[in-house]
């Protein structure tokens, strides 16, 4: 057969082996760029050693083919090996734009480092870089990559002598993820802290076991069966010699449905009220920023990837600022000024007035499988939140911690400057948080968003720069902070 | 010109308020910031390097053409701190001090390069005052006039801060305000203010 002939085969292997070392060339040039951690790096390194690997491997089935009988199942057995070796390649160029979005002039690179270590004290046992994505989402890869890319080298360890597999992962060692920030946000400070979000799903991954799917499925399955049984009795032709195959595919479909929406929907849930229980009304106030921009009550399906309504995770979250042991709000005015504890408050009562509407509730009733799921849902996450208030509770935000030092911070920005330190005098100082800086930052951008625009209903000009100054000077403060603290720990070993 | 001494500095960075206070900010370590009559400053991790490769000659009276290819002159980079910048003979950078500063409505200050630095050929600033009311990290114009290149380190204390109270109050009403890294000039915004002095427009080469 032609595409056997041992000619052609040859020319494949070459181009196969060309694509991995595109992929080299490309890291290798990645590398010379500057990055603001190393886990970029060791991405780009691993990548590269993968590609040895994978290069090798086809040197190795070429080498293997028997070209005497090349109509040999064994034979066919190589070439459908380099396929696979191939696919993987092809599948690995396209993991070097991680590496690539997580260049220093790509990020918003003073976060970068303060993120990271917030991050290794939630989850240690992971490592997460952070890039870049064109599209408009926070997203998260939940997915092990390093243990993807151990798959991928596996079934080829009896055939290379060349590499260990030790020394392929020896910079990759530790599950590894990626969190991706929207590239047009790049300097929203005060969104970023979203990632949170991102973090809950790494976390709350660990409620979602075989265990846990299958009592759920136990338990609708009936109710689920009944649905499509009652939907069928009222279909014309429902005793037609096929009905119990439609009947049972259905069930099959409703059931996956049911199981998708159940798992995503408190997936989504659980990781918002692990990022309001980490980020407090930061977090409230992101998420409905970028609740605006959709269908509040869109309901959850297979075209937006089951998410619940946007209206439904507010109040989810809500329900956490406000069961917290102590109040959030209302802002009192002895700690805060009149003009921000107004704001601020006018905000909160917004989003209230935004959860009592229930039309999302009503959307989800409307139809019998999510209803179905969405019971289960709202049992489940009760169970959850206590778990996860328990597993985080020494990284639980209080509000009378949080609100502690908040009015000087917001008083700086208002004023022009960093709220990286509380600075009493010079000897005493106490650099701040990341989670009281943008706090700090949302409490004083709400306290003018009323005047964008002037009674005239006018554009404020000038506004665009007043967000961006008031972005840098945040950005810088959590730079500083983490430089300080630092700083202060390299001396204090 | 009275300069202000260490205590008079110090009284300025604690007032009460923070409109009225002297803002240095981060003091990573105040044993090493303050001398008897100046306040240390450090470098910042962010610089502008010029491509001159990519720009034949920089024109301010050149409206159309220099903001757009402004971009291919200077190009902005940062450096972790504890990774080194090596600055060549004869090249100039564009840096900031690594602190933030606030400077109230009755302080002015003047940058001056430390001592030890100039000793190697490093010069530190070229545009040394600040005025009253300024806020932002301050821009320090680089050149290496020594022989040999120097390696920079971000976070080395560079520069250091000389304050004068002035008569009256003034308040800082430049294109450089709340500055968080080095800022290249603007120079089109001028245009019409100075279009007068671009008339004919004619290259005298020397």
């Amino acid at each position: 057969m032609p595409h056997r002939s041992r000619e052609l085969v040859e020319v494949y292997a070459l181009e196969i082996i060309s694509r991995s070392q595109a992929i080299q060339e490309k890291c290798k040039r990645l590398l010379s760029q500057d990055f603001t951690s190393q886990t970029p790096k060791s991405l780009a390194k691993t990548l590269i050693s993968i590609c040895l690997y994978l290069e090798a491997a086809v040197k190795s089935i070429f080498k293997s083919i028997n070209w005497e009988n090349v109509s040999d199942k064994e034979n066919e057995a190589s070439l459908l090996k380099l396929q696979g070796v191939d696919f993987r390649i092809c599948e690995l160029g396209a993991h070097v734009r991680y590496v690539d979005g997580a260049t220093t002039q790509k990020l918003p690179w003073s976060i970068i480092k303060p993120i990271e270590k917030y991050i290794q004290s939630l989850i240690p046992e992971k490592t997460i870089m952070l890039r870049v994505q064109w599209k408009h989402n926070y997203s998260v890869i939940t997915t092990d990559i390093c243990e993807l890319y151990n798959d991928y080298l596996y079934e080829y360890k009896d055939i290379v002598e060349e590499y260990s597999l030790e020394k392929v992962f020896k910079d990759f060692n530790k599950p590894f993820h990626i969190i991706s920030f929207p590239s047009l946000e790049r300097k929203n400070i005060l969104l970023h802290c979203l990632f949170s979000h991102e973090i809950g799903h790494l976390i709350s991954n660990k409620y979602f076991n075989n265990d846990r799917r299958d009592k759920f499925v136990n338990k609708i399955w009936k109710r689920i069966n009944d649905i499509v049984l009652s939907t069928f009795s009222m279909v014309p032709g429902q005793k037609s010699l096929f009905a119990p195959v439609h009947i049972q595919t259905k069930i099959t479909q409703e059931l996956t449905r049911a199981k998708n929406a159940w798992e995503r929907g408190l997936e989504e849930l659980l990781s918002d009220i692990i990022g309001v229980l980490l980020f407090g009304p930061a977090m409230l106030f992101s998420t409905l920023e970028m609740a605006i921009q959709d269908d509040m009550d869109r309901p959850p399906d297979l075209t937006n990837n089951f998410y619940p309504p946007w209206r439904l995770r507010l109040r989810e979250m809500l329900k956490v600022i406000q069961n917290s042991s102590q109040e959030f709000f209302p802002l009192q005015k002895n700690i805060f000024t009149v003009k921000t504890a107004d704001s601020v408050n006018k905000r909160f009562e917004a989003i209230k007035n935004i959860v009592q509407d229930e039309s999302d509730r009503e959307k989800i009733q409307n139809d019998p499988i999510l209803k179905v799921a969405y019971k289960e849902v709202g049992e489940n996450i009760v169970e959850a939140q206590k778990y996860y208030q328990e597993q985080l509770k020494d990284l639980i935000i209080k509000p009378s911690i949080l609100y502690k030092r908040m009015s000087h911070f917001i008083d700086r920005i208002d004023n022009g400057i960093p709220p990286n330190a509380d600075e009493n005098s010079i000897d005493d100082r106490e650099p701040a948080t990341i989670v009281e800086i943008i706090n700090a930052a949302w409490f004083h951008k709400i306290s003018w968003e009323d005047d964008i625009f002037n009674k005239n209903g006018c554009f404020d000009e000038n506004i665009c720069k007043k967000r961006d100054i008031m972005n840098r000077l945040t950005l810088k403060a959590i730079e500083y902070a983490n430089l300080e603290k630092e700083y202060r720990d390299y001396y204090s070993k | 010109m009275t300069a202000l001494a260490k205590s008079q500095i110090k009284e300025y960075m604690e007032r009460k308020s923070i409109r009225e206070r002297l803002i240095v900010t981060p003091l990573i370590d105040n044993s090493e910031s303050f001398d008897a009559a100046s306040v240390n400053v450090r470098l910042g991790s962010e610089f502008i390097i010029m491509q001159k490769q990519s720009f034949p000659i920089l024109d301010i009276a050149d409206k159309e053409g220099l903001p757009s290819r402004i971009e291919k002159y200077h190009e902005k980079i940062r450096i972790n701190y504890g990774e080194q910048f090596v600055l060549h003979p004869n090249r100039l950078i564009i840096g900031s001090t690594l602190e933030y500063i606030s400077l109230p409505k009755k302080l002015m200050c003047y940058v001056v390069g430390k001592s030890s630095w100039g000793r190697m050929g490093l010069i530190i600033a070229t545009a040394t005052k600040v005025d009253p009311g300024f806020k932002g990290c301050i821009t320090l114009e680089i050149i290496n006039e020594g022989e040999i290149p120097i390696v920079l380190y971000p976070g080395v204390p560079i520069a250091q801060l000389v304050f004068h109270e002035i008569i009256g109050e003034g308040d800082y009403t430049g294109n450089y305000g709340y500055a968080t890294g080095p800022l290249f000039p603007e120079f089109s915004k001028n245009y019409d203010k100075w279009k007068f002095w671009y008339q004919g427009g004619q290259i005298s080469q020397y």
